[in-house]
């Protein structure tokens, strides 16, 4: 018997790239073929710099 | 009150001990607890039990409808996957011999790697166009899928047995085991959406850490699955070695490490690797220490101990806290962020345990889904 029911958390995945010239990140839905270090699109901000995917992660959905 | 002629208030007075209705109502439970209580108990027992053995049922049932419709849909297999994969959700292994221990971790080795590579072979030839990435999911998933297969047999097996038997004793050890193995099962059951959209996982989070270490450099393949590379880092060769990304691999560092050796000889090893934490413990906390930090059967461990220990390269660990369920499943962000922190880390143990003109091998260890370098 379950003494303490913890409430189901669901987890909605997040990628976050980041430009390899003047570091402006952004964290936008995760896209699958996404990965880790992957070169994505040039960079919004600067223009010159190529955007990176530095991290993945899962956070709770509200 | 005086229902029927009878006065209820005197029938259960705690003064008139000489009542035979009130002996009875008192008696008679303690006889039938004393006799059938074990019964009762195995009852209530079993029917909790049942209902996580239901539970264990549906996400092995789910997971398998998943993984069929994901090779189906990916792979575009000439024949129907599902006969190899039902199949396959039986396979065994028989580990070797231990009555003589002497010698039994080549023999493990060796049917290890008899299985991965018989799983690895059978998996591509599903379909030929299925990519390197897409079969390294596949072998997750099913592996996933036999693991539950697997715990719902054998919690069915001792169900049964203790239900036949009328083993009280029996049913125990399982219903203090089930909250565990539900856990387990759930985190498996979860796991399979993150390997098939190739989501890295808690337990990519050594390679996740190698991998931003070896940005820009030139990768090369020294064992199966696995790269290494080497950069310079304040007058030291730092030689960088993980699974090989975005695939979902452990590598073989191992031997990777053993076929380094002959040919530069590194003055110490740092290892990167998530573990489990201890309850109370939050997730993404950094420990450091010393010894290979390395799951799995415990063949690459001892095959890294002995090489360490022949050359005397001291080892030192750094690890990532993280729960079973976090370590399959989609990264937490707590787990992402710790990754600048334990770089710092790495780079501190370097420069406090070599010197100048020194190589230090550093070896992210872990599942790369998702995870490139």
């Amino acid at each position: 018997m379950m003494l303490f029911k913890k409430k189901e958390e669901v987890f909605d995945p997040y990628t976050v790239e980041q430009c390899n010239r003047c570091n402006k990140d952004s964290k936008r839905k995760f896209k699958e073929g996404d990965y880790i270090f992957k070169m994505t699109e040039k960079c919004p901000s600067c223009g010159n710099g190529q955007m990176m995917i530095t991290k993945i992660f899962g956070e709770v959905s509200k | 009150m005086d229902f029927l002629g009878t006065n209820l208030d005197k029938l259960f007075s705690s003064t008139d001990n000489s009542n035979p209705l009130m002996w009875l109502v008192w008696i008679l439970p303690i006889f039938v607890f004393m006799l059938y209580g074990q019964r009762i108990q195995l009852h209530v027992t079993s029917s909790e039990i049942n209902k996580g053995l239901e539970k264990l049922k549906l996400y092995r049932d789910d997971t398998r409808k998943e993984l069929i419709a994901y090779v189906k849909n990916t792979a575009n297999p000439s024949t129907d996957p599902t006969v190899f994969l039902d199949r396959y959700f039986e396979y065994f292994t028989i580990m070797p011999v231990d009555m003589d221990p002497n010698g039994i971790i080549p023999k493990i080795k060796h049917i290890m790697r008899t299985r991965e590579d018989s799983t690895r072979e059978q998996v591509k030839s599903l379909s030929p166009s299925m990519s390197h990435v897409q079969a390294s999911q596949v072998i997750n998933i099913l592996e996933a899928v036999t693991t539950l297969n697997m715990l719902y047999k054998m919690v069915r097996h001792f169900f049964l047995t203790a239900k036949k038997q009328n083993n009280f004793p029996l049913i125990l050890p399982l219903q203090m085991m089930m909250p565990f193995i539900l856990e387990e099962a759930e985190a498996l059951k979860i796991a399979v959406s993150a390997f098939k959209q190739g989501q890295p996982i808690g337990d990519g989070i050594g390679p996740m850490i190698v991998g931003k270490m070896m940005l820009g450099t030139e990768k090369k393949t020294v064992a199966l699955e696995t790269v290494m590379s080497e950069k310079d880092f304040e007058g030291r060769k730092l030689c960088l070695l993980k699974a090989e990304g975005p695939a979902a691999t452990v590598g073989r560092p191992a031997d990777a490490l053993e076929k380094m050796i002959s040919e530069n000889k590194p003055d110490i090893i740092v290892m990167v690797d998530a573990a489990l934490k201890l309850e109370g413990e939050e997730t993404g906390s950094i420990a450091q220490g010393f010894g290979a930090a390395i799951g799995g059967v415990g063949t690459e461990r001892f095959q890294i101990e002995e090489v360490a220990t022949k050359h005397n390269i001291p080892i030192y660990a750094i690890v990532i806290k993280q729960s079973i369920k976090e370590a399959i499943t989609l990264m937490k962000k707590e787990i992402a962020d710790s990754s600048d922190k334990v770089s710092t880390q790495v780079y501190d143990i370097i420069k406090g345990a070599t010197k100048a003109g020194q190589c230090a091998l550093v070896i992210g260890v872990g599942n790369t889904l998702g995870v490139s370098q």
